[in-house]
This record gives C-alpha cells, structure tokens and sequence, in this order.
C-alpha cells in the first residue's frame, strides 16, 4: 500500500489504481458498445465475460484472500439464477425484487455450507464445496416442475428496471458492465478496509491472524457469504437475459474453470484476476476452430498455464517489473539490501 | 541496568498444577509457577523438558488436561487464543512467522488496521471517521518501525529479510496489540551472536514499557542476561525457580542440563 506520511496527503477514498481499474473497466464498456453495437454475437459474449469478471472477483475473495478453495461457485451462481427465475416464472414477482432474493437466498446458503466446513479448513473445504455443487446440480435435475428438471425453466422473464424492459443487446451489457463495476468497487473497498487486511493475513498464516486477535473462522464465514451473495446476483441477471435456467450451465466444470480463472490471476490480485477471467471468457470461443477438441485445447492450455506461471498474471507481472527494475537499479539506487539465502545480508 | 529495580510482587501469569500428555508421553506434570507484573520471566530446561508445551498451554494453542491458566486474576483456562490477545497475551512465534510475500510496512499495518477497533461498515464504505482510523494505524505503523529500527527495510519484502530482522519484524507486530504480557519462543534461535545481543537488548528494553516477558529460551548467555526471574524444568516438571544468580549455581539444574555423573 502506499504510505501517506511520504506524500503528506489525506487518504482519498481511491487510490490511483483503484481509479485505473474502475476508470478502465467503464472505458472498455463504452469501446464495446460503440464498436459492437449492432452486433448482437459479440455483445452476448462481452456480457458473459462481464458476468464471468464479476463471478471470479467475488470468488477470489474466497481463493485468493482466504486461501480456501471453492469448487461451488457455479453452484452459487445457479441458485441465484434458479431463484429468480423460480419467484418470477412461478410465483410471479417482479424481476427486481427477484434479484435481492437471489443475492439473499444465495448468501444464506453460502452461511450454511461455510458455518461448518471452515473450521475443517484446506483439502476438507474443497471437498465440502464440491458435494454442494453435485447436490444443487441433482436438485435441479431433480426439481420436477419447480426448477423445470434437466431440461431447464423456460420463460423466465427479462429484467425490468423502472418500468424498462432490459433486453439482449446493448441495455443488458449495459446492466451487467454497471454490475462488474459495483463488485469491482466492493472488492476494492473490501481490500482496503480492515476486513480485507484481516482476510489477508488470515488466508497467508492462520496462527498469525489468531495471534493479534482475529476470530478466524468468523472472518472465513462472513468471506464465503460475501462471495455467495454476488455469486447470486450474477445469476439473476444472467437468467433473466437468456430467458431460461438450465442446469448444465452451473455444473462442476464451470466451477472449476472459475477456480483456475482466480487461480490464473494470481495471488488476490484485483485487477489481474479480473483479467483473467475476461480474458478466459473469450478463450473458448477463440478455440471453435478446434470443434470438438476445443475443451480439450482449453484443458491443455490451463495446464501449460499452472505449470510455467504458478503466480499467475500478477507473479509473471510482478517478476517482469522486479527484471526491468534489477536492470534500471544496476546502474543507479545505492542502499538496496539483499540477502543471499544463507542468512548472510550484503548491501549494495 | 538496575535489575529488579521496579519488580512489582503481583503475578501477571500463573499456572497452577497444569498438566499435558500426548500420547503415553507426559510432555508437562503438575507445572505451577507464576511470573510477576513488570519482570522478564525465563523458562528453561533440556530438550524435551516440556517449555514449548507450556508455552503453547499459555498461548491457548494446546489445552491442558488438568490445571488452571491464571491471567490478570482471571482464569482463561477455556479462552482461545484471538480471546487471549485481545486480552493483551501476544506471542512471537519459534519458526517465525511473518507475511512473507507482503513489505514489513504492510506486515505490521494488517496488524495496525485490525487493532483499530475500526467498524467494519464504516472501513468498508471508507467513512471520514474511518479514514482517520487509517491514517492513526499508519502513524502507529510507523512509529514501531521507527522504534525497532526496521525504517530501511520499511518496503523490503518479510520472506527477503535476515532472521534478526524477521525477529524484530514479529516484536513489532506483538507491540502493534500494545500486550501486557509477551510471550517469546526461542527468540534468538539460529541468530549469530551479534543478532541475538540486539534481540536480548530489545527484550530488557520491553520492561520500561511495563511489559512482562515469558522467554522460552535455550541460550543460556540470552538468559542468565535478559531474565529477572527462570523457572526450570526437566522432564515435565518444575525442578528449579530462583534468579539468574541463584539458578547458575543450583545443582539440580547442573544436573539436570550436564547428567547426574557430575
């Protein structure tokens, strides 16, 4: 973080990347809509990815802050969709009612699994939120005329915002960048606050954080509803764009291609898991070529990916700046300390 | 220094008849001892005399089997150990443990920020009152950096630093929860002489802060120099408790540390 004292200025409610980052996101939006405007294909898939940005940045307060990972996020993600097309399809609610009961309904789930799973804590967690996913999935299936069984609910109505229908096309990327840019802004705020900092330090050494204080598992439950509640707004939004919930869209693979999105990125960084979960969005699409063999391609390349960058975008960023860096200091900056690995400290 | 000058006679810490097994092993055996407000309290004893077990009883990482955990007059026998920090026990740990991938600064201001007492909504949604909570965390920050003498390394990765350093890293941390009570294990482990002189110094320089210390320590120069009061044990049990002077001369710790044939 930067240090105020050296610059003897008052903390803003933004730092200069936080502005970059919402500032970026809000310039690539309108860049989309005026090169792709009339093209309804590129503008279904630049909503998905903003979709997809904001299922992985809520995902990566889990993984990437907390170090617990989540194999249900797609799980959360369809019970958000199933909810809001339940309460609007069945029961008739209005589409923006239906949208804080799934963000709700979502969260209260995410309690339930995390209130007894995060104290088993590591592997235990991951296993714990894969039997959530098999068991949405099997309800859904299962669900009869309530969830529409393996076939899916069908009619689910479009978003209506004050008296706006919210079509496919330009007003639903519209609505899905605006939602990217306020989970964008909840993550920032969240890593600022205290609650963030305490997430950190907990997720790198739990015995650190209970040390000074910190109810660990507490922090770890309130994590995974945070995470559970955009993960269910993300549904909503996306079913009542596509007008059907179908259960083969919230299925493990999906998961676990959003865990290896978060995982990609690196490191809790904000902006660089951001960009690969955009960036990932795209890929399959890029892959058609390949017809058949393009989910295969995609495994190929997300193993190439974990073994060479194990840091993700955020350590091949970070280890390119500290080369130009070391390159710039050789030349320049006495005073650097450093030490050799065996204890003994050299200053240059 | 004057040694003992300002020792107050009122336990901070005591332990009451504490005992641990694991397994058939009885790691600590009816262990009473108390450590006085305002002292530097040595524990001491071969290996496998059970100093990290009480420790750990003290800590509230391990719970005792039997005994009580006497602290402030309060028994927090039952209590976690984020129950015992805020109460104001702060512990360094024997492999230390730090933030490795974040700076010193951003070590000890994680630190900081959650001692803030901060509202997590007013944090969250950056309110005037909390950005004034983070501007104090940072002062604080920088106060205990400066008062280490951690300010070159402010920016410098944890994982990248020396173990001296690392050491004064996790002091500043314990000093950041303002503890009454701090608890070292095996601070100097693996210093050179040079370094463990400058944690031993800093360690005599807690008492003017009327902090108490419990030091689990195997050097002996460590702490026949830092401790007011040692308690030894071997074998689990409590062989031994005077001042450093009267320690140096008790056979049943020369013993106990050199073998019975002496």
């Amino acid at each position: 973080m930067t240090v105020i004292e050296s610059t003897g200025k008052k903390p803003g409610i933004y730092e200069r990347g936080d502005v970059a980052l919402l500032g970026g996101v809000l310039l690539i939006a309108v860049a989309v809509i005026a090169a792709f405007g009339q093209d309804a294909y590129a503008l279904q898939l630049a909503s998905t990815a903003a979709l997809i940005g904001a299922l992985v940045l809520a995902l990566n307060i889990v993984v990437g802050w907390v170090h617990l990972h989540s194999f249900a996020q797609a799980a959360l993600y369809g019970i958000g969709a199933y909810t809001s097309a339940i309460l609007t399809v069945h029961v008739g609610v209005p589409t923006s009612v239906a949208f804080i009961a799934a963000v709700c309904v979502t969260a209260a789930v995410g309690f339930l699994i995390a209130a007894p799973s995060v104290r088993i804590g590591g592997p235990y967690f991951a296993i714990a939120t894969i039997g959530l996913q098999m068991m949405v999935i099997s309800l859904l299936n299962k669900g009869g005329e309530v969830t529409g069984g393996p076939g899916g609910l069908v009619g689910v109505p479009p978003l209506t915002i004050f008296d706006m229908t919210i079509r496919r096309g330009v007003p639903f990327f519209v609505v899905a960048s605006l939602w990217l840019l306020i989970v964008v802004a909840i993550t920032i705020h969240l890593q600022r606050s205290r609650y963030g900092w305490e997430l950190r330090m907990l997720g790198r050494d739990e015995a650190v954080a209970s040390s000074i204080g910190i109810s660990v598992n507490a922090r770890k439950i309130v994590a995974f509803l945070i995470c559970a509640g955009i993960a269910g707004g993300t549904g909503s939004l996306y079913v009542h764009s596509v007008g059907v919930a179908d259960p083969r869209t919230f299925g493990l693979p999906v998961s676990a291609t959003l865990l290896v999105m978060v995982l990609l990125g690196g490191r809790g960084s904000v902006p660089a898991v951001l960009i690969s979960g955009v960036l990932l969005s795209f890929l399959p699409e890029y892959l058609r070529f390949l017809s058949d063999y393009r989910l295969l391609a995609f495994g190929c390349i997300m193993v190439i990916i974990i073994l060479f960058m194990p840091d993700g975008l955020a350590g091949a960023k970070d280890s390119l700046v500290s080369r130009l860096g070391n390159l710039r200091r050789s030349k320049t900056a006495p005073g650097l300390v450093v030490n050799d690995g065996e204890g003994v400290e050299s200053v240059y | 220094m004057e040694r003992g000058l300002k020792v107050s006679t009122e336990p901070l810490l005591g332990l009451e008849h504490v005992s641990k097994s694991f397994g058939g092993v009885n790691a600590v055996r009816d262990v009473s001892f108390s450590v006085k407000s305002g002292t530097v309290h040595g524990l001491i004893g071969p290996n496998g005399a059970g100093k990290t077990t009480c420790f750990n009883i003290v800590a509230g990482v391990t719970p005792a089997d039997q005994g009580r955990v006497e602290y402030n007059g309060k028994d927090v026998t039952p209590w976690p150990t984020s129950r015992r920090s805020s109460a104001g026990i702060a512990r360094t740990f024997q492999n230390i443990k730090l933030l490795n991938d974040f700076s010193v600064f951003d070590n000890l201001y994680a630190t900081a920020i959650s001692q803030s007492g901060t509202a997590y909504l007013s944090s969250f949604f950056r309110t005037r009152a909390a950005r004034r909570q983070e501007t104090e965390a940072q002062s604080a920050t920088l106060a205990v950096i400066e008062r280490l003498g951690l300010g070159r390394y402010r920016d410098a990765l944890a994982g990248d630093l020396p173990i001296g350093i690392q050491r004064r890293v996790e002091i500043a941390r314990c000093l950041l929860t303002q503890p009454r009570l701090l608890l070292l294990d095996e601070p100097v482990a693996g210093m050179t002489s040079d370094e463990s002189a400058e944690i031993t110094a800093l360690i005599r320089e807690m008492k003017s802060d009327a902090v108490t210390v419990l030091l689990v320590e195997h050097d002996m120069n460590v702490v026949m120099e830092a401790c007011d009061m040692i308690t030894v044990l071997d074998q689990g049990a409590v062989i031994a408790e005077g001042t450093p002077s009267s320690i140096r001369s008790d056979d049943r710790v020369l013993t106990a540390y050199l073998g019975a044939d002496l």
